[in-house]
């Protein structure tokens, strides 16, 4: 009885223990593996921008502005604006409407921005990825856990790790 | 009787060398090199082979399953894939595969072909094999990570054969900057291509993790090696035509044991399958 046992029932069992394994291996077993990527993200940023803020100009005020103090705010003693030919001129634009002047002003405005960011993401990686990692040194240990030593499309550190 | 005992053994055994086993094994390991050096070029690096064979060489087919099971163990997983495999071949065909499928073991049977006077090594030295897989394979990686120096890839001659060598070789021919191996790796590599001049493959009865897998298969396994008793005359037959024999031993036991299947020469001994007909005694690599 203990030869069949260790003679059929030994070696079948650990055959079906292989198999089992095997499958487990390359349909279930999986890791979570870091890796850096870079990736194209579109950000919100408050952005510097020149801009040209028409402004009444103030009657007999020489340029008319320069009681002004700003968007804003009221004009300064003076009273009613007049139009500045000269501010017009110097601006090499259009020309403002009557009564009015431009000045620019430099003010910060929320722009979308696109911008590459490495990033890092999880995978769950399987294992028979992470052999064919290994055999070229593309995982390692890292801090916090497995991370992939090189990005998707790069090409892997080493055929040799070793 | 003695006519009878002397027809029996007539009867009982062949002439040493005469086995078809020695004359195909030569051409089954080349067969078996051939398909692990990749010619179809498809790198199946997702699958362990059952095998002592670099993954880093720049020609092998599959993963090596003691190189996964170091580096799984450094990152601190269980190798389901590498374990399976080995359990599989192992409980079907025990060490069958070092004898007649290992590319490393083929390249000491090419060494250990060169005439010269072989000796042979204490039979306790192959527990050195279950140390080997203890501490270089599982425990100092998992310990100590892959950057410790005695990391098992980092000292296996295997990979520097398989691995590095060819590795700078492929460089060099490409015109690129050589990347040199580590030279543990080289050194060992010397002693024991230097060591199978000496001695019937050194490293596969001191060393190999790979071969303390096998051997502990080798007792339960599905196909073994089997003794006919009533064929049997005692003539030491098997113990001259195996090249592992201990000086007191009728043959390697189980646990050297290669499966090399050079004792078939003598008629007594053949190989026996559990599932087949009523077995005989089992002997070498089957539990004796």
């Amino acid at each position: 009885m203990a030869m069949v046992v260790q003679r059929v029932v030994l070696p079948v069992a650990a055959v079906l223990a292989g198999v089992a394994a095997l499958v487990y291996g390359a349909v279930y077993h999986r890791a979570p593996v870091a890796q850096q990527e870079i990736e194209e993200q579109v950000q919100e940023e408050e952005v510097s921008k020149t801009i040209r803020v028409p402004v009444p100009v103030v009657p007999g005020g020489g340029a008319g502005l320069s009681g002004w103090a700003g968007p804003g705010r009221n004009p300064g003693p003076g009273g009613e604006a007049q139009p500045s030919e000269g501010a017009a001129a110097a601006d090499g634009a259009e020309a403002p409407p009557p009564g009015m002047a431009f000045i620019t002003q430099t003010v910060k405005v929320l722009e979308s921005v696109r911008r590459s960011v490495t990033v890092t993401k999880i995978h769950d990686v399987p294992e028979p990825a992470m052999i064919f990692d290994i055999t070229v040194g593309g995982i390692a240990w890292g801090p916090g856990g497995l991370r992939r030593t090189y990005a998707p499309g790069e090409p892997p550190p080493s055929l040799c790790p070793t | 009787m003695v006519s009878m005992a002397k027809q029996a053994r007539g009867s009982s055994r062949r002439r040493p060398g005469h086995s078809r086993a020695r004359r195909w094994r030569i051409w089954v390991q080349a067969a078996f090199l051939l398909a692990w050096l990749d010619p179809l070029m498809l790198r199946v690096h997702t699958v362990c082979s059952p095998v002592f064979h670099c993954y880093s060489c720049p020609l092998a087919t599959f993963a090596c399953p003691i190189g996964v099971l170091a580096n799984f163990s450094a990152l601190g997983q269980i190798p389901y894939l590498a374990i399976g495999t080995l359990l599989v071949v192992g409980a079907s065909v025990g060490s069958l595969v070092c004898g007649w499928a290992c590319p490393f073991g083929f390249l000491q049977d090419l060494f250990g072909r060169i005439p010269t006077h072989k000796f042979m090594l204490p039979v306790w030295l192959g527990y050195c094999r279950y140390a080997v897989l203890g501490g270089l394979v599982l425990w100092i990686p998992y310990v100590y990570g892959e950057g410790h120096p005695l990391f098992f890839c980092s000292v296996c001659p295997a990979g520097a054969a398989e691995g590095a060598l060819p590795h700078v070789a492929g460089l060099a021919l490409a015109g690129q900057a050589i990347d040199w191996p580590g030279a543990t790796k080289i050194v060992i590599l010397l002693v024991f291509v230097g060591l199978a001049l000496c001695t019937w493959r050194p490293w596969c009865t001191l060393f190999c993790p790979l071969g303390a897998v096998y051997s502990l298969c080798n007792r339960f396994s599905l196909v073994f090696v089997r003794l006919a008793p009533e064929a049997c005359t005692e003539c030491d037959l098997c113990r001259d035509l195996c090249h592992l024999r201990g000086p007191s031993e009728r043959r390697a036991g189980p646990g050297r044991c290669i499966r090399c299947l050079e004792c078939t020469g003598c008629g007594a001994i053949g190989i026996g399958t559990a599932l087949g007909p009523r077995r005989k005694t089992p002997v070498a690599g089957a539990g004796s």
